[in-house]
């Protein structure tokens, strides 16, 4: 296990690199000039080129990129162009808000999905399964952000049951924090659920079809042993495979989830700096949700060898 | 007899070893054939015989050009098959053609049986449709189908009729080499006969010749003229079928042909007796076949210290076959003589005593 | 997964061509095809969504004609906002005084624009990018692997926002972004097809018959990768719409001109501190067309998929049926006391593509002996493998069995239900099966697999019963057992995994030893070895075995007496020497004439001509006639009985007056320097004149003669 885990890490480094790299010079094809964008239309040539010069957007590309990677590496993310400060310790703020409301909708996500997957491959074909499917197909479509706006209006709003809108000041106790994850989560775990119950239902079905757990019966083994034993374990390797791309899917998802409810996370800094053409700032959002996905991607990989031992290192 | 048809000349067939879990760890390298030398007269077959994995399958997808060997050449005719390029000439692709094992997954399951056998017609004749399907239509009914079964799809048929497709299709291009790669194992009993009476009629009427590869001894033997037994990547024996069914020179062969059950129990009673005595060990190959010993050592009641140091040298057989056992030069000092005269002296751990005593 | 069940996956109308039977001449191509719209239009929530569909690219291509207001105008009054149908306006209007329901059907136009352009962009550069790194492999391949890869490691959004920094926001550039996002995954989703549809030997057939790499990439690589291409595209096309509903919602998509949904939703969010309405049609029409493609999406891979729809678990006990005394006569028992006697045996199954009930298994009668080895033998199809799951109450799910009794050691098995049998199945019955690496749970190490029998049944702890399986492991010959009871599966080779697997099957000390097929998997050296250890374990503990195979080689090397099953029905039986000396059934004679046996050639090989008819093909009369040399007229009349017929019962009508050749003796007994069989050599007659309940000669009493 250890030598798996080095090994995913020494891996995930290259990938990081290249993925700042693709970021990096994609993100410069842009024609527009971000000094323009910061001083405003009416500032004349000269106070631009100044500006051009004090960002160092002036020097080759090159330079730039090498100048930005030396700094990323020992964990410098650069300055924001437009409030002066550290692209880090923004960041470093943000993260804990963005994170817990992913894995708070993750975790909940894999219980409730796996759970109905289950249920419903087990009653196939009968009014369990037709139900979940369905209830699966619709948390599917629902939009993250509208199915957010919908319960911050009814729910936080004329309800007044929980908070509409992420607290100005930043929560002071546990139980405030969770309350006011509630909502978000909930808009933002809806599809991963209904994902999640999809795949389970359909690995379900088919790893009840193998072989194996006819030989777990044929040993005389009560149905819930069968299930919970032999089919279960089974079953949850393409969900946790799912559960990587979930990840993935919301840390994306968060962004709006985040807009709608005012949460002051990585979403909302991350369409601040796209809207902006604020490079450093779009760069250190980029290469957190990396940083976020391949470390979520290791651990899947690390309880993937321990559901399937055929992948284990010998 | 003139020059043979298909020459195969000291042939290493090596599969580059894959990653390990760590990124700068490298797997050794598989080494599926070594140093195999074989011939095929035109018109003739030859069997070639031995456990899944003994890398049967691997040396015929050399000869179709598949693959490509480490060391040693492929000739057939005219063609100098190892020093093919990228681009395998057509006019190759005319002259071998392949049947499978796998009935199922042989046929491409969106085309209609129809367009799976013109293809080849169209490629290697430039036959318009029409006329492709013409000929499509006899070639079903030569391989005992039926014309309209050409709009058919080949999950419709059942294993030896999808069999009798790929023969077909095979037959498409009037080829001189057939490689038949486990043709009827997959097939029940009855149907594999059927099978393998088409096979030989039409050789009968074509002249093709046949690589047949089986692991059934029994069944090659009704098909054969000779056989080559393999095992663990090097041919251990070669002969004419019944010398190699009757007088076996290798013990790999003799235990190979006290396996196969006879439902004469009289006969089966002595066969198993002696497949007791001869299995050593409990399984078949395994692990990376080894370079400079005898790969069956582990397995062999015969073995003696040499058989661990090098790989045994040909030895001809008293049949006229040639033999790779160290027991014909060392040891009992066989000489070519079958190795089933050998009483198993050497075997002492049983582990399945036989039941008969018990 | 058993036999019977073999015909009724893809292979299911293979049996209608292979009966002799004229051919109805339609063209089966189009069979297929219709048979793919058929399920499809079956299929009533796929229908549903594709209708909804429909009703969208209407409302898009038409929204000018349909609505009475204008996409963007704006009422001159800043913050008008009329509830629905106030003031004319079915869905009211946003804040600044926009009809909503002109703005919807506008909508329904980005949306299908939006989502086709992302979903064009995604094949156009994923299809050829995944055929071409899939077919070329190695450099290529890991090349564009680990692209992909980096662009995946970003979430999709982010990474679209990433490059729509770098092209400039707007709704086109937003897709464009999103489209090479989701090229990645029809990317992958393709190179993954390519490589499997690269191992299938079809590919390598067309390779042979001189396709080039082109040719073999269009026509026989991409017709294979299209159905889950077709699949994947429509559910991207629900995701763009998402996506484009999301990125116009943030402001990076459509611009405030373009009456995109999500645009509706950027604008309703202005007002909501008055009302939410404004969001409630546009978040519907999105829901709706998403799901629309979600369903409709499901509907073609369920189409396309032609495997059975999964069965439940917990369900196949044999259910009680009245004995119809009319039909059939008593049957003899065929030993004095037996182990397991079962009387009666139906197996139904519904026929694929259709509501209707087929027989696979009818009126099947079997009594095994005390410590004696009962051979079930047959082509694959004929039913042997789920007649031996019905003893233990594991016929598979749609399948329903029925029968008068089943007696397992003075117990009646029939009516008890599921969960009752669990103390039969393992602790009385054990089963060893075809596939031993797929029977054994690759997760979890084969020791604690073997004592899970032991530790349920028999309440072992933990402790015991591993010391209980190492015994166990050494007994069938595991080398090694202390440190292989801690390997998994996978680590086994198919020899040692079927030892595995009687170790388990034999843990509890059952009375009766199911073998299905155990050897056909296995090479053949091992094979015997296999046989070996089950009748050696089998007599050395009075276990009563019922052996399933195709094989009859396997048969006369262990088995003491033998059932001959076609087609569903059993077709004779007798003690092994009496029906492989004087066979009373042609199909018995056609497979012990078919056995390859180690002989010097003679003409053509023995054949049954044809092959076995699936269930709904069976005839009213003898199953066998269509393939029977025999076949007179009075084999058309009806239903055959089994009928005693020497020492043997057989279902054939003519067994009287046939002459069947048996097992002939070969004219080879033995290979130079093998111990010649005892008796007399080569004499050719011994079997035919075994007198009966004599001994076999060179046996010695108690193996292979009479019990
Ligand atoms: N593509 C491959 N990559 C690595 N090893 C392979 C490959 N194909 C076959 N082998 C190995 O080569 C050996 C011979 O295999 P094969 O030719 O399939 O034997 P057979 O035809 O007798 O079944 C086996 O050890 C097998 O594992
Ligand atoms: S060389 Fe040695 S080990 Fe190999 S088969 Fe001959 S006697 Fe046995
Ligand atoms: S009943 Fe007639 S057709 Fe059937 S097996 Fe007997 S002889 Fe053949
Ligand atoms: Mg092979």
């Amino acid at each position: 296990m250890l030598r798996l885990l080095v090994s995913r890490v020494l891996a995930a480094i290259p990938l990081m690199l290249m993925v700042a790299t693709l970021v990096f010079f994609l993100a410069q094809l842009n024609p527009v000039d971000p000094a323009a964008t910061i001083m405003g239309d009416d500032a004349d040539l000269e106070s631009l080129a100044e500006k051009r010069a004090e960002l160092g957007i002036d020097r080759p590309l090159v330079v730039q990129y090498w100048d930005w990677l030396n700094s990323a590496v020992v964990g410098d993310l650069g300055t924001n162009w437009f409030n002066g400060e550290e692209i880090t310790t923004e960041l470093r703020d943000r993260i804990p808000v963005t994170l817990s409301m992913v894995f708070g909708s993750l975790i909940v996500a894999l219980g409730i999905g796996s759970a109905f997957g289950v249920l419903a491959a087990l009653k196939a074909g009968r009014w369990p399964d037709r139900t979940i499917t369905v209830a699966s197909s619709l948390g599917l479509a629902v939009p993250n952000f509208w199915i957010g706006l919908v319960l911050a209006y009814y729910v936080g709003v004329k309800l007044q049951w929980l908070p509409a809108i992420w607290p100005t000041t930043r929560p002071d106790s546990l139980a405030r924090w969770i309350e006011a994850l509630i909502l978000p989560c909930v808009a933002l775990g809806i599809s991963a659920s209904a994902a999640i119950a999809r795949q389970a239902r359909s690995s379900m079905i088919g790893v009840l079809q193998r072989d194996y757990v006819r030989t777990a019966l044929a040993k005389g083994l009560p149905v819930r042993r069968v299930v919970s034993r032999h089919a279960i374990r089974n079953a949850a390797i393409p969900v946790v495979t799912l559960a990587g791309f979930q990840t993935s899917a919301l840390i994306g998802g968060s962004i709006f989830v985040e807009f709608v409810f005012n949460v002051p996370g990585l979403g909302r800094f991350g369409v601040d700096a796209i809207l902006r053409q604020n490079m450093p700032a779009l760069l250190g959002f980029v290469m957190v949700t990396a940083a976020v996905v391949v470390v979520v991607n290791i651990v899947l990989d690390l309880s993937y060898a321990w559901l399937n031992p055929k992948v284990r290192p010998e | 007899m003139s020059e043979p048809l298909l020459h195969i000349d000291d042939v290493t067939i090596v599969f580059p070893g894959g990653r390990g879990a760590l990124p700068w760890q490298k797997l050794p390298d598989v080494r599926a054939v070594q140093h195999v030398s074989l011939q095929i007269d035109a018109g003739d077959t030859l069997g070639l015989v031995g456990e899944s994995g003994s890398g049967k399958t691997t040396l015929g997808r050399a000869v179709l050009r598949f693959l490509r060997p480490e060391s040693g050449s492929i000739r057939l005719g005219d063609f100098d098959v190892t020093g093919f390029g990228r681009q395998v000439p057509t006019e190759y692709r005319k002259t071998v053609q392949v049947v499978f094992q796998d009935p199922v997954g042989s046929l491409n399951p969106s085309m209609v049986v129809g367009a799976i056998i013109a293809e080849p017609l169209r490629i290697h004749f430039g036959m318009d449709s029409g006329t492709a399907r013409e000929r499509a239509g006899e070639l079903l009914e030569q391989v005992g189908l039926q014309r309209h079964h050409l709009d058919r799809y080949p999950h419709e048929f059942s294993g030896g009729q999808r069999q009798r497709i790929a023969v077909a299709r095979a037959l498409a291009t009037e080829p001189d080499l057939l490689v038949l790669d486990e043709p009827v194992s997959a097939l029940d009993v009855s149907t594999q006969s059927q099978v393998i009476n088409l096979l030989e009629r039409l050789q009968r009427e074509t002249g093709a010749a046949y690589l047949l590869i089986a692991h059934d001894l029994a069944v090659v033997r009704h098909t054969c003229h000779r056989i080559a037994v393999m095992y663990h990547s090097r041919i251990v024996e070669l002969g004419d079928s019944d010398d190699i069914c009757e007088r076996p020179a290798h013990p790999y062969t003799e235990l190979l042909l006290a396996s196969i059950p006879d439902p004469d129990p009289a006969v089966q009673h002595v066969k198993s007796q002696r497949r007791r005595e001869l299995a050593q060990g409990v399984a078949g190959a395994s692990g990376r076949a080894p370079t400079d010993s005898c790969p069956f050592a582990e397995r062999c009641p015969h073995v003696m210290d040499v058989c661990r140091e090098s790989f045994p040298e040909p030895v001809p057989t008293a049949t006229g076959g040639t033999v790779w056992c160290h027991l014909h030069t060392s040891g009992p000092m066989l000489g070519g003589q079958p190795v089933s005269e050998l009483a198993a002296g050497t075997s002492t751990a049983q582990v399945s005593p036989p039941a008969a005593d018990g | 997964m058993s036999d019977a069940l073999a015909g009724l996956g893809g292979s299911a109308d293979a049996g209608e061509l292979a009966s002799p039977a004229p051919m109805p001449q339609e063209s089966a191509a189009g069979a297929t095809r219709s048979r793919f719209w058929a399920r499809l239009r079956r299929n009533k929530v796929a229908m549903a969504g594709a209708v909804y569909l429909v009703l969208v690219v209407i409302a898009a291509i038409f929204a000018p004609l349909l609505t009475s207001h204008d996409e963007t105008f704006a009422t001159r009054f800043q913050d008008i906002l009329f509830s629905p149908g106030e003031a004319g306006y079915v869905l009211g209007t946003d804040h600044v005084g926009r009809d909503i329901l002109t703005r919807i059907f506008f909508g329904a136009r980005y949306a299908l624009i939006a989502g086709a352009e992302a979903v064009l962009v995604a094949l156009v550069i994923g299809v050829p990018f995944g055929l071409a790194i899939g077919y070329f492999r190695g450099w290529a391949d890991r090349i564009g692997m680990r692209f992909v890869e980096i662009v995946v490691a970003v979430p999709a959004v982010v990474m679209a926002m990433a490059i729509i920094t770098g092209l400039g926001t707007g709704l086109t550039n937003a897709m464009l972004a999103i489209g090479l996002v989701f090229s990645m995954i029809i990317t992958r989703l393709v190179r993954a097809e390519v490589f499997a549809a690269r191992e299938e030997f079809y590919v390598d057939g067309a390779r042979a018959a001189g396709a080039s790499d082109r040719r073999v990439m269009w026509r026989h690589i991409l017709p294979n990768v299209a159905p889950p291409l077709i699949v994947q595209t429509t559910l991207l096309f629900a995701q763009a719409v998402l996506a484009e509903a999301a990125l116009s919602f943030l402001g990076i998509g459509a611009d405030a001109s373009q009456a995109s949904w999500g645009r509706m939703l950027r604008d309703a969010e202005l007002s909501i501190d008055r009302t939410i309405w404004p969001a409630i049609p546009p978040g519907i029409a999105i829901f709706l067309t998403v799901v629309a493609f979600n369903v409709f999406g499901d509907g073609l891979r369920d189409a396309f998929a032609r495997e059975a729809r999964g069965g439940r678990v917990g369900v196949g006990d044999v259910m009680p049926k009245e004995r119809n005394a009319a039909s059939a006569p008593p049957w003899p028992p065929g030993s004095d006391d037996p182990l397991l006697s079962l009387r009666g045996l139906d197996i139904v199954f519904p026929k694929p593509g259709e509501g209707t009930d087929m027989t696979v298994v009818r009126d099947v009668n079997l009594d095994i002996g005390r410590g004696e080895v009962m051979a079930l033998v047959g082509e694959s199809g004929s039913g042997k493998t789920i007649t031996g799951l019905s003893l233990m109450g594991l016929v598979p799910d749609p399948g329903q069995a029925s029968a008068e009794s089943i007696v397992l050691d003075g117990r009646e098995l029939v009516g008890m239900d599921f969960n009752d049998l669990r103390w039969i199945r393992g602790r009385e019955i054990g089963i060893i099966f075809q596939e031993p690496s797929a029977a054994l749970n690759p997760a979890y190490t084969v020791g604690r697999q073997v004592a899970e029998p032991l530790r349920v049944h028999l309440g072992m702890s933990k402790r015991e019963a591993r010391e209980r399986v190492i015994e166990l492991f050494t007994e069938v010959g595991i080398p090694d057992p202390h440190k292989r009871i801690d390997a998994f599966p996978h680590q086994f080779s198919g020899g040692m995994a079927q030892r595995v697997m009687i170790a388990m099957a034999l843990s509890c000390e059952p009375k009766l030893l199911i073998a299905d097929e155990p050897t056909t998997a296995l090479d053949v050296t091992v094979q015997g070895q296999m046989l070996d250890l089950v009748s050696e374990l089998a007599r050395s503990r009075g276990v009563s075995v019922l052996l399933i195979t195709h094989d009859l080689g396997v048969v006369a090397d262990l088995a003491d007496r033998v059932a001959v099953m076609y087609a569903g029905e059993i077709v004779e039986t007798g003690r092994l020497a009496d029906v492989f000396a004087t066979p009373r059934h042609p199909y018995t004679e056609g497979l012990i004439a078919a056995i390859p046996r180690n002989e010097p050639r003679s003409g053509d090989l023995p054949t049954i001509p044809g092959v076995v008819p699936p269930p709904w093909a069976w005839p009213d009369r003898c199953h066998f006639a269509d393939r029977c040399l025999y076949e007179a007229i009075e084999c058309r009349r009806g239903p055959v009985e089994l009928r005693p017929m020497g020492a043997s019962l057989t279902r054939c009508e003519r067994s009287h007056e046939l002459e069947l050749r048996g097992v002939q003796h070969a004219s080879v007994v033995a290979i130079a320097g093998w111990e010649q069989p005892s008796g007399e050599p080569g004499s050719g007659g011994v079997m035919p004149g075994l007198p009966p309940g004599g001994v076999m000669p060179g046996l010695p009493p108690g193996e292979g003669g009479p019990a």
